[in-house]
């Protein structure tokens, strides 16, 4: 009796811990899930960012990467085993005008929980988004080419601020480069060295690079072109036409003294003659008569400010002169022509520092902007004097240089603040030597404003003409935005 | 004899039984108790680090995420969708004060609130402690109230529940709540390394 009555009693122990004991191992178990479950979240989105890296350095490596997966990766073994990634690149066209790129990183990571009698994938994502528009401006360089041709840069050029040319540079002589000068492909001749002396004895005050990435010239004038079609004015003053198909001529006037009240006048462009008179040295009359593009109608009068962005442009060619007070950009489907002077109510001072008065308080800028060549017209108004040129110079197909350089008279300097980039180094002068036969000497000095970085921190856009092109740096990459996908907290007890 | 025999043996067992169920209650509500708590947290951390992790998303750079920091309480501009052309939210996470949980056991308990573009707020969870330190891009810790939000790189966010209700109480009678920490040091938003 009493030993069936101990055999119950110890049976009814064992069932009754037995049932505890499962309890507690069911919740211990829960438990351990719960966090196996949070370090499985972990670990997704930690592949999700793993993966966003190194599309960044795939990317930093190669910018010009097709679009498309970049990289799918499982991991099989190590902290991220069971678990992968697959990385995408693609372009995002939200708005045409700003497009952005995209890196793409979607995780999966295998979770030790069934459903459906699958193993249950999570999944992260991490979008890292890239500002394509434009990294740097082309006025960010004192001089830029896109192809020097067979020019070269010879004893007496001085060039000031960062000089780069995606062809090779060709240098004859003692050049001076106040700047850093940059070149995709290489210096010809080499620089001469001690054990190797050649021709290019170039002073490069500011360092030098060859094989560079190449700064990509834009396939249109699409920025400037959507200022100009964007520009708005008061009510007072709705009828402006910033955006036009014939060729215009362009006179910048300043108005008074005052800042704001710049204008540019809009003239219909019309042939003018004009006859000069002169005796030569055997006391022989002449009478020259020239044929050339003048002034015809006006036909607006656009009010110009530093503080608002504005351009014009037209599909044809655009005359330009004039003193400017503002800020502005003319851009031209065909060619810019400069028939006067242009410059700046309030000239920057290049030989003094950024931070000095002078080059704070204005606030004056130009961009001359042309799909094929920006030329200096060969005319009375630019002939046998100096040439006085205060803008940033934008040639997309073509060139800067002056008309019949190599039959011209002898004129003067061109003497000019701000920058050039141009697609194909173009000429504005006939050297015999040192002996200038025809056209122009250089006298180029960068305007300093254009390449300010504490300005260009806080507002790139007020460092370059309205609408000035611009180039995607190949790397570091600009990030706009780093975004990771959001989880409800996962509960494990859901699944299998 | 046998029914004093019977008498001790049987007192013993019934003590034996009556130990042995308390050692199980009390490592029971223990376990139970940290299953709920860990689960609380669980559930916190993941709210709290997806948010964080966006900070500053879809914000220009020269934009500074953070608008106000301190050392309870983060106030922070982030894009709630990855488009950059979605208009940016204001986020804003406090610890409430243990006084508006007064039915529970635990004194300490209180509620994690969220607020979005000042609207209505959201009790995310129930939190004992929620704390902030802000770091500099050198490492160097920033006191609270941060008066210039722009300097944080780096925050390291403490978050500690505890189960609203006692679950044991000893001989000295102090009250023993279940409890969970999560420390996610040097919590980083890609955002604010731009």
């Amino acid at each position: 009796m009493g030993g069936r009555a101990s055999l119950i009693m110890v049976i009814g122990f064992a069932i009754i811990f037995g049932i505890i004991n499962l309890n507690l191992a069911r919740l211990s178990n829960t438990s351990v899930s719960s966090m196996v479950g949070y370090n499985e979240s972990s670990t997704s989105r930690t592949v999700a960012n793993a993966g966003a890296n190194v599309g960044m350095a795939m990317l930093a490596d190669n910018f010009f990467r097709p679009h498309g997966v970049l990289l799918d990766q499982n991991f099989a073994t190590g902290p991220f085993a069971k678990s992968g990634f697959t990385i995408s690149w693609d372009s995002i066209a939200t708005d045409p005008l700003k497009p952005y790129l995209m890196l793409k990183s979607i995780s999966r990571c295998t979770t030790f929980t069934k459903q459906g009698g699958q193993f249950y994938v999570i999944r992260d994502t991490v979008e890292v988004r890239f500002d394509c528009t434009r990294s740097k401006s082309f006025s960010t360089l004192g001089w830029m080419s896109n192809n020097e041709g067979n020019v070269f840069f010879i004893e007496g050029d001085s060039l000031w601020g960062n000089i780069h040319s995606n062809s090779n540079i060709h240098i004859n002589g003692k050049a001076v480069f106040m700047g850093k000068v940059t070149t995709s492909g290489g210096f010809d001749p080499k620089i001469s060295t001690k054990k190797k002396p050649t021709d290019n004895k170039a002073i490069f005050n500011g360092g030098w690079e060859e094989g560079v990435q190449e700064r990509p010239f834009p396939n249109d004038l699409s920025d400037v072109i959507a200022i100009a079609r964007n520009t708005t004015y008061s009510t007072l003053e709705p009828s402006h036409t910033n955006s036009r198909a014939t060729n215009i001529w362009v006179e910048l006037d300043p108005g008074t003294l005052a800042e704001q009240n710049g204008k540019a006048m809009i003239y219909t462009v019309a042939p003018c003659t004009t006859v000069v008179n002169w005796v030569d040295k055997w006391g022989h009359s002449h009478s020259d008569t020239y044929i050339e593009p003048g002034r015809g109608v006006k036909i607006d009068e656009m009010p110009l400010d530093s503080t608002t962005n504005q351009s014009i442009y037209t599909t044809e060619n655009v005359y330009v002169s004039g003193t400017l007070d503002g800020r502005f950009s003319i851009a031209a489907g065909k060619d810019v022509i400069i028939t006067n002077d242009i410059r700046y109510e309030r000239e920057p001072n290049p030989k003094l520092p950024l931070y000095d008065p002078v080059n704070q308080t204005t606030t004056d800028m130009l961009g001359l902007i042309a799909r094929n060549n920006v030329r200096i017209a060969d005319n009375l108004a630019n002939n046998a004097n100096d040439l006085f040129l205060d803008a940033a110079v934008f040639a997309l197909t073509g060139s800067f240089e002056a008309d019949n350089y190599n039959g011209r008279d002898v004129e003067g300097k061109i003497r000019l603040i701000g920058s050039i980039a141009q697609n194909e180094r173009g000429a504005i002068g006939n050297f015999s030597g040192d002996e200038l036969n025809n056209g122009y000497l250089k006298a180029y000095r960068y305007d300093t404003r254009l390449d300010n970085p504490d300005k260009e921190k806080a507002n790139p856009q007020s460092t370059q003409p309205p609408g000035f092109p611009g180039f995607s740096s190949p790397g570091p990459l600009k990030v706009i935005s780093w975004w990771e996908s959001t989880r409800e907290p996962f509960d494990f007890q859901k699944f299998e | 004899m046998d029914i004093m025999m019977a008498s001790v043996f049987g007192g013993v067992i019934t003590m034996i039984t009556i130990n042995a169920n308390l050692v199980i209650r009390e490592a029971w509500a223990g376990f139970n108790s940290q299953l709920m708590v860990q689960q609380m947290l669980i559930s916190n951390a993941q709210i709290v680090e997806s948010e964080f992790r966006n900070m500053g998303c879809g914000l220009d750079v020269t934009v500074p995420a953070v608008t106000m920091a301190r050392d309870t309480c983060i106030e922070f501009r982030m894009s709630l969708r990855p488009d950059p052309q979605y208009t940016p939210s204001t986020i804003k996470y406090y610890s409430g004060a243990a006084s508006e949980l007064t039915s529970t056991d635990n004194p300490d308990d209180r509620f994690l609130y969220r607020q979005q573009d000042g609207g209505a707020l959201e009790r995310v969870g129930i939190i004992t402690k929620f704390n902030m330190v802000y770091y500099t891009m050198a490492n160097d810790t920033i006191p609270t109230p941060v008066a210039d939000p722009g300097s944080i790189n780096i925050i390291e966010v403490t978050m500690e529940v505890q189960n609203p209700f006692v679950y044991f109480i000893d001989m000295s009678g102090k009250k023993h709540y279940a409890s969970a920490l999560w420390k996610q040091t040097r919590l980083a938003s890609q955002n604010l390394r731009r």
